[in-house]
């Protein structure tokens, strides 16, 4: 075509062209070679079929003489533009005959090809080239040579996409090519719990073009139940190259009887895929489960990794599994397992028996798999329940933070505003974002808490940070972190939690006190006197208060009036209690006399760690 | 008659009842950022928020014997329970208010009518001001009398005055340039609090200047806003930092408690 296309350029310069736009003396049609549908008009927008890189549409065109002149029709192409002569190479045209004459009525087949060469939209210009015999010119002759026309027809739009690949799998029979979404799924033949059945599927790219492998998965469908199908794609190059193809396996490994249902996904397309898992050796009959610290009971696939999750290396936490082995009832005679044993260095069997075990009908052994990895990495290993056998992965990751320790400063006591600082052992290599709470334990029999006990940010827990570089963390920039300790005895316990690190916890004691009197206010209100205490008690314990009063000489009047409040107190502190350890107390002593002469009061509470006193003159 | 008097005393004193006499100290109601008003609970360095808005305000000052609130012009005058007693409504968006202790302290200051509102135990009752000789920016009011009332105003040369206006006739008593604090933001208890870069400056009426670092980084002008919690408590905060505090401040104790934040968001 390359040489046609200059033979056309050169053509178009010997007997001069125009550009023209009015109508040409055909007409266009796509045509059905087989006749079933009837001839359409080609429109002026003509949208070709999507179509894979490296495979072609054919688009058949029938052109009419619809004039009365006898044309000759040079030829047709598809343009990169409108009044161009060059070709778009994503078209072609073929059946084409050069130089037709073509008499008024004469028509002319030929096929425009879409064979993108590259992804995405692509839209070319469908232009034909003739002469036409009129005003006295002919054509073939060089005298009296009619002007070649160069006429634009359609354009037409396509959209190209990724190559497609063929899936197929080797059956007995021979290569099956598999649909995508079909209703029918593969089946893989019924397999022992203690084998495995693997198919081995190709994938083939009969384009012209070399294609980048398709994602290849067995996404789950079911994330409360391991599949019975793996995967290998380890053969599958990154690029399968035109014309060649690729194998990759999947295995049907089952460990539980029944239908197994998977779905072989590539890329955008999906393929259903089953098999079922059926007794065949005494040793299938055994039904497997384990469960996990959270009480979640899991079946597993001898296909399915049994995972451990992700632990912190270094320290006494390990993830356990509880494993349990039943020999059904429906099993008419004890199944026996010549061993139990498991492999990998990070992996340690407890409670399993030693050697031989008949297993009768009904009846459970159980033991359990602990994954405690001496460091970080990931590992694997083996558990094999006599032939059956599963692999066994967990993962072991430690934060490079260095190691926490907590501050107060002095010790702590009840009605404090203190601070925490959280100090590194070295500065941190990295940058992160953790966590610090508080948690209060009274140590009062029968109180669950202090309200006041929080951080004066608010709430018991914040977000803190740590600068790559940093020897401490900060909240908002502060690595001093205010909190109050409340008024009630007991243990601030602290914890800071990082992104894979241990939970680092500190706690601190607030130890039981004397009742605190922080304010006390006394007013003559004849004929009462009145006295106002503010202060706390942290053991919840007050019970005898002491009054003693005084003169304005300083003599004391009588003797110290004694009351047990302790049931006051006791309602307060235990009944609907919103204040900790907090009291307000308001005695009035209603008198006879000259309230003017009574100077001053001396006050004394008691509670179980001794008696503190204070005294306030009258106002 | 001192014999006689002491012997009779000591037969004067009955037995007391403390049933309903205990219960959580109470320090008052705090403004917080997000306008909600908090009853606080506690002691010094051990302040309970309460979870619950009692009221939302744009302004709030809280005696032991009631409150002076203002939204949205709205100016409400409550009594120690919760009862509303008054309301006036102005046009003002930011009034100035101030109950130092009784009921009868409560005053109002609009400052872009120049008209004080005071209860006269049934109605606020606007007075407007007689405006010679009342120059500057009024940042504190407070009744100084049942005739008169005080006024601090930050001058155009940043002086400080401190003048009095007589209720009745609405016309200014008098007029001081105060020699120490500028931009003084309210008197308590015969403490002027103003504020500079290192912090709240309280001066006590001898003359003695405490100043009270609240930030480690230098205070921004006009930063700070205090408001009256109870008689004795006051709720200082920052608006840049959203830090705020509680005073204690009467006669000469003063104390210091950061005011911890409420779940909903900071103190202000």
């Amino acid at each position: 075509m390359k040489q046609f296309a200059i033979t056309l350029a050169l053509w178009l310069a010997a007997v001069g062209t125009a550009r023209a736009q009015t109508p040409p003396p055909f007409s266009f049609y796509i045509h059905d070679t087989t006749g079933t549908t009837p001839d359409t008009p080609l429109p002026a927008i003509y949208q070709v079929a999507s179509t894979a890189v490296g495979n072609s549409t054919p688009t058949v065109i029938k052109m009419v003489n619809t004039s009365s002149n006898t044309v000759n029709f040079i030829l047709a192409l598809v343009a990169p533009g409108a009044s161009s002569s060059a070709r778009n190479p994503n078209f072609s045209v073929t059946g084409l005959f050069q130089d037709e004459i073509l008499s008024p009525g004469a028509s002319v087949l030929y096929v425009v090809n879409f064979a993108p060469a590259a992804t995405g939209a692509i839209t070319g210009y469908f232009n034909v080239a003739y002469q036409i015999e009129q005003n006295g010119c002919q054509v073939g002759t060089s005298t009296n040579a009619c002007p070649g026309v160069l006429y634009n027809v359609s354009t037409f739009n396509g959209s190209a996409t990724a190559p497609q690949l063929l899936l197929s799998y080797q059956s007995a029979s021979g290569p099956v090519t598999l649909l995508p979404s079909s209703a029918s799924p593969l089946n893989f033949p019924n397999t022992s719990l203690s084998a495995t059945s693997t198919f081995t599927f190709t994938l083939t790219n009969p384009t012209t073009v070399d294609t980048p492998a398709p994602a290849i998965t067995l996404p789950v469908i079911n994330t409360n139940a391991p599949s019975a199908f793996t995967l290998n794609t380890s053969s599958v190059p990154a690029t399968i190259t035109a014309g060649s193809s690729a194998n990759f396996t999947v295995t049907f490994a089952p460990s539980q009887t029944g239908l197994a249902n998977g779905v072989l996904q590539i890329a955008s397309d999906s393929f259903p895929i089953q098999g079922a898992g059926i007794i065949v050796a005494g040793i299938d009959a055994l039904q497997i489960s384990y469960t996990d610290s959270t009480g979640v009971r899991t079946l597993p696939q001898a296909a399915t990794p049994i995972s451990f999750g992700q632990v912190i290396p270094g320290t006494a936490s390990s993830a356990i599994l509880t494993f349990s082995v039943t020999n059904p009832t429906t099993s008419y005679n004890p199944v026996t397992v010549p061993s139990i044993t498991v492999t990998g260095a990070a992996f340690t069997l407890t409670g399993a028996p030693t050697s031989s075990v008949a297993i009768a009908p009904g009846n459970t052994i159980t033991f359990t798999l602990s994954f405690t990895p001496p460091s970080s990495g990931s590992f694997t290993g083996t558990l094999a329940i006599g032939s059956r056998s599963f692999i066994l992965n967990g993962i072991s990751s430690a934060s490079p933070i260095p190691s926490i320790s907590l501050s107060v400063g002095a010790p702590l006591s009840s009605q404090q505003q203190a601070s925490v600082t959280i100090q590194l052992s070295a500065p941190s290599p990295v940058s992160a974002v953790g966590t610090i709470s508080m948690a209060f334990a009274p140590s009062v029999a029968n109180v669950t808490d202090d309200p006041a006990v929080a951080f004066l940010a608010g709430g018991r827990e914040l977000s803190i940070t740590i600068n790559s570089g940093a020897q401490t963390a900060a909240y908002q920039g502060q690595t001093a972190i205010g909190f109050q300790t409340g008024t009630t005895a007991g243990s601030i316990t602290f914890s800071v939690a990082f992104a894979n690190a241990a939970v680092y916890t500190q706690s601190f004691t607030i130890p039981p006190s004397a009742s605190q009197l922080v304010s006390a206010q006394a007013i003559r209100e004849s004929p009462n006197l009145l006295v106002t205490l503010s202060g706390y008690d942290n053991t919840y314990s007050t019970g005898a208060l002491s009054f003693t009063f005084y003169d304005t000489t300083g003599k004391q009047i009588g003797s110290p009036i004694q009351i047990n409040a302790a049931s006051n107190f006791q309602q307060l502190f235990f009944s609907n209690n919103t204040g900790g350890g907090l009291f307000s107390l308001q005695a009035s002593f209603p008198v006879s006399g000259e309230v003017t002469q009574v100077g001053s009061v001396s006050v004394g509470l008691t509670n179980s760690q001794g008696q503190s006193t204070t005294s306030a003159t009258f106002q | 008659m001192k014999r006689r008097g002491v012997e009779a005393w000591a037969v004067f004193f009955l037995a007391t009842v403390l049933h309903a006499q205990l219960s959580v100290p109470q320090l008052g109601f705090a403004r917080f950022a997000d306008g909600s008003v908090h009853a606080i609970q506690g002691v010094a360095a051990n302040l309970i928020v309460s979870p619950r808005a009692v009221a939302t305000a744009n302004r709030a000052s809280f005696s032991n014997a009631g409150g002076l609130t203002a939204k949205n012009g709205l100016i409400q005058l409550w009594d120690a329970s919760g009862k509303q007693l008054a309301s006036y409504q102005s046009d003002e968006a930011l009034p100035l208010v101030n109950i130092d202790s009784s009921l009868q302290t409560a005053i109002a200051w609009l400052p872009s009518s120049h008209v004080l509102l005071t209860w006269d135990g049934t109605t606020l009752v606007a007075r407007p001001l007689d405006d010679a000789g009342f120059e500057g920016t009024v940042t504190f009011v407070r009744l100084e009398s049942a005739a008169i009332a005080q006024f601090f105003l930050v001058q155009a040369n940043s002086k400080v005055a401190k003048a009095s206006v007589s209720l009745p006739s609405g016309r200014l008593i008098s007029s001081d340039i105060l020699p120490g604090p500028h931009g003084v933001l309210f008197v308590q208890s015969g403490w002027i609090l103003s504020q500079s870069d290192e912090g709240l400056v309280a001066e006590m009426p001898d003359g003695y200047r405490q100043t009270i670092s609240l930030l480690r980084n230098p205070l921004l002008t006009g930063d700070l806003t205090i408001e009256r919690m109870s008689t004795d408590w006051l709720h200082v905060s920052s608006q840049a930092t959203g830090a705020s505090w509680a005073i204690f401040l009467s006669g000469t104790k003063l104390n210091v408690s950061v005011m911890p934040h409420t779940s909903k968001g900071v103190a202000r």
